[in-house]
């Protein structure tokens, strides 16, 4: 009989799955081998493995192979988070009991997460230890000396708050956390330290409204936006569409937290230049630099270093405010308060041995020391320090605990599980290699390449673990399975290729310090998601590396080159089948995503309801704690919604704590947790008979929906029934011309007022100034410096690439000294431009161009043109000329530093 | 066990070889380990300078100092507000909290006080000069006055020259027991300027304490030849005088001036503070001698110019790159 003839759209995947499955149905010696001959040329053991697992169903179809299969096909519908650790998830294949009974199912996810807490304890322990620590000590002090130390000069010197600032103090010791509820007090205390700052004693004296509107900007809370878009647009706001609004949210805020910029501009408009720049100063450090970046003070590490710097600062001015007072007077034990504070703070590890030197040195001076008031002093400085290095030690040994209880847990459970012959089934099932599950030994660690995060072997200075955490790595590529999520459900063992193939190209560019930049790019590069054109990332990469090369006195080879783009190829080949094989891991991720959406718009919806409550808003505004309630909505958690409540309340009521404090608070979150999740026991059993109501009534109407939108897409559009392949024209565009952009650039084109040429007055420009760098002019779009250049006419590079349109009708001086101003750019970064910076630089370029750059500078002056800059009086003519061209010796004098502080930043006039 | 005394006695001599060869094969495997672990253990730093834009051939003229195969690189942590703060009101009795984030200029009727963050160097000049508790009338009481102001234990004075009535020191700081000093104050820690009456005229110090010097690791260091081949190699030019009718010239034939040639005359190896990007006190080279600069009309002219090079092997060093300036768009007045 003739054999039918396969579709040529034959589904080869899910013939593989097909054959598998069938043939794990039957009889092991009725199972049939695929025979392993004349197989495309393959190499790797990944390839290897996949074809003797066609070879051999039987090995490759295991109860491990079906549950990966079950977790694969399990769909998250949605989760309940508790905390970091714990949350109950709404699942497919949990919805059947969820139906059958939801109280049991809420009531097991309860009783779990108890287990894990208590489980957890160890660690939650170490983990808050130094908080404790931290806040115990700063509370021993708080009854008679941190409330005046922290809060010198508050009207609120009242004992609730001197334990608010210990806290903060504790909070911002925390390690390895990232939970906003653990920065809650921390938080607060920025704040109002910001506030402080900027605003100084009219702080304290501010209106309730005023105060809270600038925390509300500050924190990022519900509203902010309107006022600040209010304040910086005028009237225009009120007529603003929501997608303009939206716009502008995203240009002036990154994830809900507004820039410093855009602050600066608040501050500006409505209370002054003053108040604006002390933000600025306050603030600067912890945008590193970039003014556009968004300013979060519960973030985990740059909030906790945005504290830290406040809270040192101020303690630095008021130590300084005492240095005068007499020994032994109660001034001198304030300051004496103030330096243990200052100690408190800078706790950790690394000051151990600082503090323990400090110690022997205060011992030599005090025995050779006949002063006797001097000598008090000494002895109250080393008690201190004696006092400050005990409460390190404590804490750093109990954050060890919960280190420690992570290594037992991964030897009782993975090592030595069922005495000790449960590795191997660790190893099968994938436990081993889960840094939840194992932190003994684990070989793996996670790298995310695309959406997907995959295994891959740490690295280590020691050989011979670096060969363990390899051969680890590929162990666990061959796990049943690893295989069956390659094939099946996310094609990791692909990317896993694709991340090592680039690891090859990192090493290959480890070669010359030239390609470090460029190396990590690429690797970001191939690693990302959503790579449209793979050919032609690949050619981009090799342009870039060409050029790099060139820079590095072609360091590679042309067959090193060659290999490299062989790399690089097979690399993107194996993103390509990592993405062909992972559409299952995609539907699934696009569901949880799109669940997840939905169900940041109900919290949306409670944070409103709770914020409708005109005495609730005022006090979430006031502590902060709307910042809290604002993580929650974005990130979901049942004790960062408590928490956030719980902030608001204890700051109303002043209420007082002993070091304990935090366990206490932590304690009552958890009965508030359970309490509310004991609730949704009751509202699930409704909505369960809700839920079944509604699928009826949805399946009744998508059936006839269906029927009626089938009849009405016949009738309205009937293109949907070209073929395709066809190509249909719009009657409406028939006679446009489709050609090239607006043609070459305009390098002939003459100036106005006079008789050269773009290129004939740049050429002589740079001619006398004894420079070579080639004039490039360029049209936007469609160049590649178009974004560099944007509101500008001209960007110094490797060349001075100017924008055609632009230049193009310039006035001939015009054109002169802008060019001057450009090319003076090459001469500073021939010489030290570098040290120089950008503000002086271009004050510079603009010094020696007669404003040619156009800038304008703020000084103490008004905002002024470089040229009319004063001579200071440490200055002389030559020596601003040298500054002007970042002349290396120029650098540390007098005149320089006076200069940079005169000049402090941009203006536009 | 008579079967194994048989074999051990017929092919003793294989045995033999064979525990040899091991035991070599083992030593061997042992020595590469452990070099690789050394070489893995080195953590890469930053190069101090910037890569120059144009080449410099660099004549090497003296004999190159005897350098050990490794040397020490150290790190700089912690601010010196309190420092500076302490030595404000010590010197102008100012009451003010010197914010070291920032360039500090003040100006007092008795003279001037700056601090620069990015060099770590403080100057300060008195128009009547600063009177101490005891004048400073020799090099041991340069060290007494470091000492007390500045908690500097131990100094080096490397220069003592007498300009009109003034007295100028400068030296280094012995910090680690290593003599450390700054690019910007050609390789010294300080000048120090006493007028006749033993008073403080003039002082440029960097500012380094003990505790901001914590040891980072040992570097594998190169002779001045191997990094002077390649001619656009990192470095700091700093010209000390040049000829006068190069200062007549306008300031963009000046700008256009490019030093050609350079010729060695000393070589010094020191451990040298650059700047607070990467707050590193290196191994570095200080080349003195002349150089040929050559303007954009072809003149030339002759400079005394010092040149800083990084010691530290460059395999263990990454550039530097100058990404500000290369990316500071400018926009003139429209005509």
């Amino acid at each position: 009989m003739p054999k039918k003839r396969q579709s040529e759209n034959y589904d080869a995947i899910g013939g593989i799955y097909d054959f598998l499955f069938a043939e794990s149905r039957k009889p092991k010696v009725k199972r049939r081998p695929v025979k392993l001959e004349n197989l495309p040329d393959t190499t790797g053991v990944l390839t290897d493995a996949l074809v003797s697992s066609l070879a051999s169903p039987a090995t490759f179809m295991t109860d491990q192979i079906a549950r990966e299969m079950n977790s694969a096909l399990d769909i998250k519908l949605g989760s309940v988070k508790f905390e970091e650790d714990g949350e109950l998830k709404f699942t497919t294949k949990g919805i059947v009991d969820l139906i059958k009974d939801p109280a049991g199912f809420v009531q097991k996810a309860i009783d779990d997460q108890k287990a894990d807490r208590k489980a957890a304890r160890a660690a939650f322990l170490g983990a808050t230890m130094m908080d404790f620590v931290v806040t115990g000590w700063a509370q021993k002090y708080g009854n008679a000396d941190v409330r005046a130390a922290a809060l010198a000069n508050t009207q609120a010197a009242q004992q609730s708050e001197s334990y608010k600032v210990a806290r903060a103090m504790g909070q911002s010791m925390r390690g390895g956390s990232s939970y906003p509820t653990h920065f809650d007090y921390m938080s607060q205390r920025s704040l109002d330290l910001i506030g402080r700052q900027t605003f100084g004693s009219a702080w304290e004296t501010m209106s309730s409204s005023d105060k809270s509107e600038f925390t509300q900007i500050l924190s990022g809370g519900r509203g902010a936006l309107e006022t600040i878009g209010r304040i910086d647009h005028g009237p225009a706001w009120a007529s603003m569409s929501d997608t303009q609004k939206s716009t502008y949210k995203k240009s002036a805020s990154q994830s809900g937290e507004f820039s410093q910029e855009s602050i600066q501009r608040y501050l500006a408009k409505k209370y002054g230049q003053n108040e604006a720049r002390n933000f600025g100063r306050v603030t600067s450090k912890f945008v590193g630099g970039t003014s556009s970046e968004s300013i979060d003070i519960l973030d985990a590490k740059k909030g906790v270093k945005l504290y830290r710097t406040l809270e040192k600062q101020h303690l630095y001015e008021r130590i300084g405010a005492l240095r005068n007072v007499a020994p032994g007077s109660p001034q001198a034990e304030e300051r004496r308060t103030y330096e243990k504070m200052l100690l408190a703070i800078n706790m950790s590890e690394k000051t151990i041995p600082v503090l323990s030197s400090e110690i022997v040195k205060l011992r030599g001076q005090i025995s050779s020391e006949r002063d006797p008031q001097k000598r008090r002093l000494l002895e109250d400085k080393l008690a201190d320090s004696q006092d400050i290095l005990k409460n390190i030690n404590r804490g750093l040994f109990a954050s060890k605990i919960g280190q420690w209880e992570g290594y037992i847990n991964s030897l009782k459970n993975v090592w030595l599980s069922k005495d000790g012959t449960g590795l191997f089934e660790n190893i099968i099932n994938g436990n081993f290699f889960r840094e939840d599950n194992n932190k003994i030994l684990n070989p793996v660690e996670q790298k995310l390449v695309g959406d997907l995060k995959i295994n891959i072997a740490k690295t280590d200075k020691s050989g011979l673990l670096s060969a363990y955490n390899e051969m680890g790595e590929t162990l666990y590529y061959l796990t049943p399975g690893s295989l069956f999520k390659t094939v099946f459900y996310n094609g990791e063992g692909f990317a896993r290729m694709a991340y090592k193939h680039m690891g090859a190209v990192n090493g290959m560019l480890s070669k010359s310090s030239l390609f470090d930049g460029l190396k990590e790019s690429m690797f970001e590069e191939m690693m990302s998601a959503n790579i449209q054109d793979y050919g032609k990332l690949v050619d981009d990469m090799m342009k870039k590396v060409l050029m790099a090369n060139k820079g590095s006195g072609k360091i590679l080879t042309q067959d090193q080159l060659e290999n490299l783009r062989k790399l690089l190829e097979k690399s993107a080949s194996f993103r390509k089948l990592g993405e062909a094989f992972s559409y299952p891991f995609k539907f699934q991720q696009a569901i949880n995503k799109v669940i997840s959406n939905r169900l940041e718009g109900i919290r949306r919806k409670i944070q409103e309801a709770i914020l409708n409550n005109p005495k609730l808003r005022d006090l979430l505004v006031r502590t902060g704690a709307e910042k809290l309630l604002g993580k929650w909505v974005v990130g979901g958690g049942i004790r960062v919604l408590m928490q956030s409540l719980v902030t608001a309340v204890v700051g109303a009521l002043g209420m007082t704590f002993g070091p304990i404090a935090s366990a206490v608070t932590s304690v009552l979150t958890y009965i508030a947790t359970d309490l509310l999740m004991k609730m949704l026991k009751g509202v699930l059993v409704i909505l369960k008979y809700m839920a079944l109501g509604i699928v009826a009534i949805f399946a009744i109407v998508l059936f006839l929906g269906t029927m009626i939108v089938g009849k009405f897409n016949k009738t309205n559009y009937t293109y949907t029934n070209v073929a395709p392949g066809d190509v249909l024209i719009c009657d409406a565009y028939g006679g446009q011309p489709i050609g090239p952009g607006p043609g070459e650039p305009p390098y002939e084109t003459g100036c106005i007022d006079g008789n050269e040429t773009i290129h004939e007055i740049y050429n002589r420009v740079a001619s006398e100034m004894g420079i070579g760098t080639s004039l490039e002019l360029i049209t936007c779009p469609g160049h590649d410096y178009c974004d560099d250049i944007d509101w500008a006419w001209c960007y110094s590079a490797g060349s001075i690439y100017c924008r055609a349109d632009r230049i193009g009708g310039a006035s001939c001086p015009t054109l002169e000294r802008l060019f001057i101003h450009e090319l003076l750019h090459q001469v500073q970064s021939r010489n030290s431009g570098g040290i120089y910076g950008t503000l002086l630089r271009e004050w510079g370029a603009d010094y020696l161009s007669n404003n040619g750059g156009g800038y304008s500078f703020n000084t103490a002056a008004g905002c002024i043109r470089a040229t009319e800059t004063p001579m200071l009086s440490s200055c002389d003519a030559a020596t601003l000329a040298a500054i002007a061209q970042s002349e290396g010796w120029a650098y540390e004098t007098d005149c320089r530093r006076a200069l940079s502080s005169y000049i402090t930043g941009f203006c536009s006039r | 066990m008579g079967k194994i005394k048989e074999f051990i006695k017929k092919y003793k001599g294989w045995l033999a070889i064979g525990m040899i060869l091991g035991s070599v094969l083992g030593v061997l495997i042992i020595i590469n380990i452990s070099n690789n672990r050394q070489k893995e253990d080195i953590k890469n730093i930053q190069s101090p300078f910037y890569t120059p834009t144009v080449n410099l051939n660099i004549n090497l003229q003296v004999s190159e100092p005897e350098i050990p195969k490794e040397d020490k690189v150290y790190k700089v942590q912690g601010d010196n507000m309190e420092l500076l703060t302490s030595i404000l009101q010590t010197f102008y009795k100012n009451e003010k909290i010197v914010d070291t984030s920032k360039e500090t200029y003040l100006e007092f009727d008795r003279g001037t006080f700056s601090y620069s963050p990015n060099s770590r160097i403080l100057t300060t000049s008195f128009a009547d000069g600063y009177e101490l508790n005891s004048s400073i009338m020799s090099s041991q009481e340069v060290e007494d006055f470091f000492s007390s102001n500045f908690g500097i234990s131990k100094i080096k004075v490397t220069e003592e020259n007498q300009t009109g009535e003034d007295t100028e020191y400068k030296g280094v700081f012995i910090l680690k027991d290593t003599e450390i000093g700054s690019v910007y104050l050609e390789g010294n820690a300080f000048t120090l300027r006493i007028n006749d009456e033993g008073e403080v005229s003039y002082l440029s110090v960097l500012l380094l304490v003990e505790q901001n010097v914590k040891e980072y690791q040992t570097m594998p260091i190169s002779q001045v030849y191997v990094l002077i081949k390649n001619q656009r190699y990192p470095r700091m030019l700093i010209h000390q005088n040049i000829e006068d009718r190069y200062y007549n010239q306008t300031p963009t034939l000046r700008g256009s001036s490019v030093i050609s040639e350079y010729t060695v005359k000393e070589i010094s190896r020191l451990y040298l503070f650059n700047d607070s990007s990467n707050n590193l006190v290196l191994p570095m080279y200080k080349l003195e001698g002349d150089g040929l600069l050559i303007n954009s009309k072809k003149e030339k002219f002759w400079s005394d110019t010092n040149v800083f090079i990084c010691a530290v092997n460059p395999s263990f060093v990454v550039e530097r790159k100058l990404q500000e300036v290369f990316s500071e768009p400018s926009s003139p007045e429209r005509p």
